[in-house]
């Protein structure tokens, strides 16, 4: 249980580096704008550019190409369909759908609560997403030591 | 189509989230027990070049594949007869 535990908060670790760095312009920008800009932070504006979407694409195709290319351990074929197949292209195909279909529109046209609360789904879904994958991976690389 | 699919959203990885959940905790289990399965005993006879008297007395020892450690599944006090007897008369078990 102890290398469980410690593979998960290793996955924690792991997912959240990876989002602060993903993210660390937009945490600039929240936390101090006068550094660099004098812009204030506007949430309309980043959901409007997608941004969160290619962080959460980059994410989840990152942890699932680690997963097919470094482990080990193979899992029956369900297993692995719903877990490294099912849920990464949830997340890539729904964070490709809604780009594609808000690219272009006009800010009238679009219905920004909606999207700022589809958007923080994907990326809150990518990150633990990454957590359980990376976790996985890690217990998988300290049981085979 | 598009309005339908960007109001489930949400609705749609939450229902994804017990599946996910399930797969990954089905997924330590699985790695729980193979890795178990590497540890198991692979060698519990005693070495051929063990003295006549470690022979049917249960001094077996047990080799764990992962970390290359012995271990002797005897009791303390065998396992002190063993060691006395063996500092004594200058017999050993050999070496695995």
């Amino acid at each position: 249980l102890r290398g469980f535990f410690e593979a998960l908060g290793l996955g924690l670790l792991w997912s959240s580096i990876a989002a602060i760095f993903g993210l660390l312009q937009l945490a600039i920008l929240w936390g101090r704008p006068h550094l660099l800009t004098q812009e204030k932070f506007d949430l309309v504006k980043i959901v409007l550019d997608g941004v969160l979407l290619f962080f959460a694409t980059a994410l989840v195709s990152s942890v699932t190409l680690d997963y097919y290319f470094t482990t080990q351990v193979r899992y029956s074929k369900l297993l692995e369909g719903l877990i490294v197949n099912l849920i990464p292209s949830g997340i890539i195909l729904s964070a490709v759908w809604l780009y594609i279909t808000t690219y272009g529109k006009a800010h009238e046209e679009l219905l920004i609560d909606v999207l700022n609360r589809d958007q923080a789904t994907l990326v809150i879904a990518s990150v633990v997403y990454a957590w359980g994958i990376k976790a996985l991976l890690f217990f998988n690389e300290r049981n085979r030591e | 189509m598009s309005r339908f699919f960007l109001e489930y959203l949400p609705l749609f990885f939450l229902a994804l989230l017990p599946i996910f959940l399930g797969g990954l905790i089905a997924a330590f289990r699985s790695s729980i027990r193979s890795a178990k399965k590497k540890r198991t005993i692979v060698r519990t006879s005693i070495p051929k070049s063990a003295p006549s008297h470690a022979w049917g007395k249960g001094y077996h020892r047990t080799h764990l594949a992962s970390t290359g450690r012995v271990q002797w599944n005897i009791s303390r006090r065998q396992r002190e007869n063993y060691w006395r007897r063996e500092a004594t008369t200058g017999m050993t078990l050999g070496k695995l």
